[in-house]
């Protein structure tokens, strides 16, 4: 079993994220997005238990961590992952959608 | 919980449905504007979300959600910590008060019988027809009793499955209660695609977390229809880190297909070998819940193929089917993907009713396997809608590093399932 498992991590290091989503066509609306970040982050951002709530957080901070995230400066276990799904600007709508939340 | 971020949205969807639906009388008066009707059938966490959204999104839709159990929903998410005896089965109860209590959500009781997709109407075990515009639904899986030889239907009230919550959990916990210190546990995986990829590894490491304080001498055995599975090196990290050598994952690579079952001697037989134990835990291959099937929504590999850029049928216009029966590849079958879906499907129906175009989706899915109480592991994909494929595309994916934090990924496991259970049920 052991060796499987070197086989399996040198596999999963070695398997790269798609990257960022097709250039030139539109991207999801700030709802649109907004509303998968609900099932860890609670209904409109107001988290209940344990993750940050994203709810009324100011837009240039939000911004700016979605974007360490993204392009790993700030640790996380699962944020990196997430974030990397996004093009620069869905950071940008994001912040404007939660702010108000 | 404030709510006025929908407010501007709110308001441009309340004027528009009350236009559109407008209707005039034959003496040309302006007749008492009709409301859009929208029944979806299902109401775990596929079903319970796009209820909620569609009047989040439409304050004004009229709503109807179908639920075959009278009081509770049971959670599917969870009971595997059930069966290692880390909660009741009470825990997994989720109500559907809120939905009609706090969103107006009309709530009926009963099984949804047939679909009469050219009348519009969904026909109820004891009767009744409900007329919809749009319908959704969510049916969740049923099993394929004829692929494996000898695990009929009636098989699983002896040898469980307990892929769907409920008797079927405590069937399997008693029998885990029951057995010899020193007995072999065997859990059978299908082959994909099928409810909860990462579920059966999960419930091999909680019930290794149960046998390891109660029978230390008993061993847990997988047979596995597939040769790699979701999370695969962290699942092998995680055993041997927590119990050694108690779990032993057997590939199909090995042993070859899952043939027969001998639910009275306890037996599995595959290609090459026959495996005798104490304790036979059956996850059967899947489809689409039955409904779907006979109302001629699934395709011949027993699920149900959709656009999901508003999650519609490809196979009957008006009818969206969304959760575990819909073909979402590459989103895996998951209470969060079905979560995702419902809310890009409430919207673009939303859109529809009012002769817009849907808008281009993205979703999330992102599934905890606990591996111990402050052991979890997590796999995520972040997704997209090609246009050119009609298909979701990832546009980002992975798992848990293998050397990240597992007691905070735990801590996040257990926010998730109070986060989603509020977005879905509340």
């Amino acid at each position: 079993m052991t060796k499987n498992i070197f086989v399996l991590l040198a596999a999963t290091l070695a398997s790269q994220a798609p990257g960022a989503a097709e250039p030139g066509l539109p991207r999801p609306a700030a709802t649109t997005l907004a509303h998968a970040c609900a099932g860890c982050h609670g209904t409109f951002g107001h988290s209940r238990h344990g993750t940050p709530v994203i709810a009324g957080r100011h837009e240039t901070d939000f911004t700016k961590v979605m974007r360490e995230f993204k392009y790993g400066q700030r640790a996380s276990s699962i944020m990196n992952r997430i974030a990397r799904g996004y093009a620069d600007e869905d950071f940008q709508e994001l912040a404007r959608f939660f702010r108000n939340q | 919980m404030k709510l006025h971020g929908i407010t501007r949205r709110t308001f441009l969807g309340t004027a528009g449905t009350a236009a559109a639906m407008a209707v005039l009388g034959c003496n040309g008066k302006t007749l008492r504007a009709a409301k859009a009707k929208v029944v979806v059938v299902g109401g775990g966490y596929g079903g319970a979300t796009a209820a909620k959204y569609l009047k989040l999104f439409d304050p004004l839709l009229d709503v109807t959600l179908i639920e075959k159990t009278a009081e509770y929903y049971l959670s599917c998410p969870g009971s595997n910590e059930v069966l290692a005896g880390w909660h009741g089965l009470e825990w997994l109860r989720r109500s559907h008060d809120s939905l009609r209590k706090r969103h107006g959500i009309r709530l009926v009781h009963g099984e949804a019988a047939a679909i009469d997709a050219k009348r519009r109407r969904v026909r109820l075990r004891d009767g009744p027809e409900i007329f919809y515009d749009r319908l959704i639904l969510s049916p969740g899986i049923d099993f394929r009793w004829d692929a494996i030889e000898g695990y009929g239907e009636a098989d699983s009230l002896v040898v469980p499955h307990a892929w769907k919550a409920g008797p079927q959990t405590t069937l399997l916990q008693r029998q885990l209660g029951a057995m010899r210190d020193g007995g072999v546990v065997a859990i059978t995986a299908p082959a994909n695609p099928y409810r909860c990829p990462p579920g059966p590894y999960e419930r091999a490491s909680l019930i290794a977390h149960f046998l390891r304080s109660h029978k230390p001498r008993s061993k847990i055995l997988i047979l596995d229809a597939k040769t790699q599975f979701s999370k695969q090196a962290l699942f092998f990290q995680g055993w041997q880190s927590l119990y050694a050598d108690m779990v032993e994952w057997i590939s199909a690579e090995k042993e070859g297909a899952i043939e027969r079952v001998d639910t009275r001697k306890r037996i599995v037989a595959t290609e090459f070998n026959e495996y005798r134990c104490d304790v036979l835990n059956v996850i059967p291959p899947q489809k689409a819940g039955l409904l779907a099937q006979e109302a001629g929504l699934a395709d011949a590999s027993g699920w149900c193929p959709v656009d999901p850029n508003s999650f519609v049928s490809t196979l009957q216009p008006e009818i969206h089917v969304i959760g575990d029966a819909c073909v979402a590849a590459p989103m895996p079958k998951s209470a969060f993907a079905a979560n995702a879906q419902a809310k890009i499907c409430a919207a673009a129906i939303v859109d529809l009713l009012q002769g817009r175009a849907p808008g281009p989706p993205s979703l999330i899915n992102h599934c905890y396997s606990f591996l111990a109480p402050e052991y979890a592991i997590s796999v995520t994909g972040v997704y997209e809608y090609s246009g050119q494929e009609r298909q979701l595309v990832a546009t980002s994916s992975g798992e848990t590093p293998m050397n990240a934090d597992r007691r905070r990924e735990a801590a996040f496991a257990r926010s998730w399932q109070s986060n989603i259970a509020a977005d879905a049920f509340e």
